[in-house]
């Protein structure tokens, strides 16, 4: 009941602000409920993280560090290894190979200012 | 993917030793290395959309996918400038910061997502704004589409 009270009260968000606030509130199980893939993954000290664009550069370590001590990722394409990984002030968009330990970061925003979604799948 | 390599490496042992690789049951993790990317240039495209000048700038991990998917500049290019004609059309300011465009490609009809940041608009000095482009989540049949609607 908390739970659905605590999710009714993120109805006024945009889909992003809201996968931003219950990602890091809702437990994995209870995300995989409201249809999601969220996953909780931590590495060894063998992890390699790459920044893919010179912008990401400055937060490799930052995630060095969350992915040892392990973090909760939404995966977007299993396929691309393609996932957002939720910080504790910062979302990194990134392409995760779990099985060589490697993260590429392709991009990151603050908790406050996640991505701005524009359908045109309408649109011609 | 394959063909596109065998124009890029000259050196057949080196393009079995990548053949093996990708053909392998670890190919799809093959693709993400680091050591992999160098087989792909980065691009800039500038473009010129309601008078103000864009500069896309296509990773090389970005300009991958986008061989693998037979995704071509002009798919890319297209979809950014109805993004941006959309914006106008909405009043939407384009403001510094990530982007993810769901649309689909017009010569292929297949649904294409763009992740783009937006990394600096510059108006008052005439410079171009600078936007990075990533190929979102391509083929629906791999995807995992996120809902948070109950």
């Amino acid at each position: 009941m908390i739970i659905e009270n605590f999710i009714e009260s993120t109805q006024n968000l945009t889909v992003p602000e809201r996968r931003e606030v219950l990602a890091r509130l809702l437990a994995e199980q209870q995300g995989e409920e409201f249809g999601t893939i969220w996953k909780s993954v931590r590495f060894s000290k063998n992890l390699r993280v790459i920044a893919y664009t010179p912008e990401q550069e400055k937060f490799v370590e930052e995630v060095n560090k969350l992915l040892q001590q392990g973090a909760l990722v939404r995966i977007e394409n299993q396929a691309d290894g393609t996932c957002e990984i939720y910080g504790k002030e910062r979302t990194f968009y990134a392409t995760i190979s779990e099985k060589s330990e490697l993260v590429g970061l392709l991009s990151s925003w603050s908790l406050d200012n996640p991505p701005r979604e524009i359908n045109l799948t309408g649109i011609s | 993917m394959l063909a596109y390599l065998k124009n890029r490496i000259a050196d057949r042992e080196q393009l079995s030793i990548i053949e093996d690789e990708l053909r392998s049951e670890d190919g799809t993790d093959f693709l993400r290395e680091p050591e992999f990317l160098p087989y792909f240039s980065a691009s800039n495209v500038e473009l010129v959309v309601d008078n103000a000048s864009w500069q896309l700038r296509i990773i090389a991990y970005t300009n991958m996918r986008m061989i693998q998917r037979g995704i071509s500049q002009e798919i890319v290019v297209d979809i950014f400038k109805r993004f941006v004609e959309f914006c106008r059309e909405n009043h939407e300011i384009i403001i510094v910061g990530a982007y993810t465009i769901f649309s689909k490609s017009a010569t292929q009809n297949k649904p294409l997502t763009l992740r783009i940041d937006v990394d600096a608009i510059s108006d008052d000095e005439g410079k171009a704004h600078t936007v990075t482009v990533f190929v979102g989540s391509g083929n629906t049949e791999e995807t995992v589409f996120i809902t948070l609607e109950q």
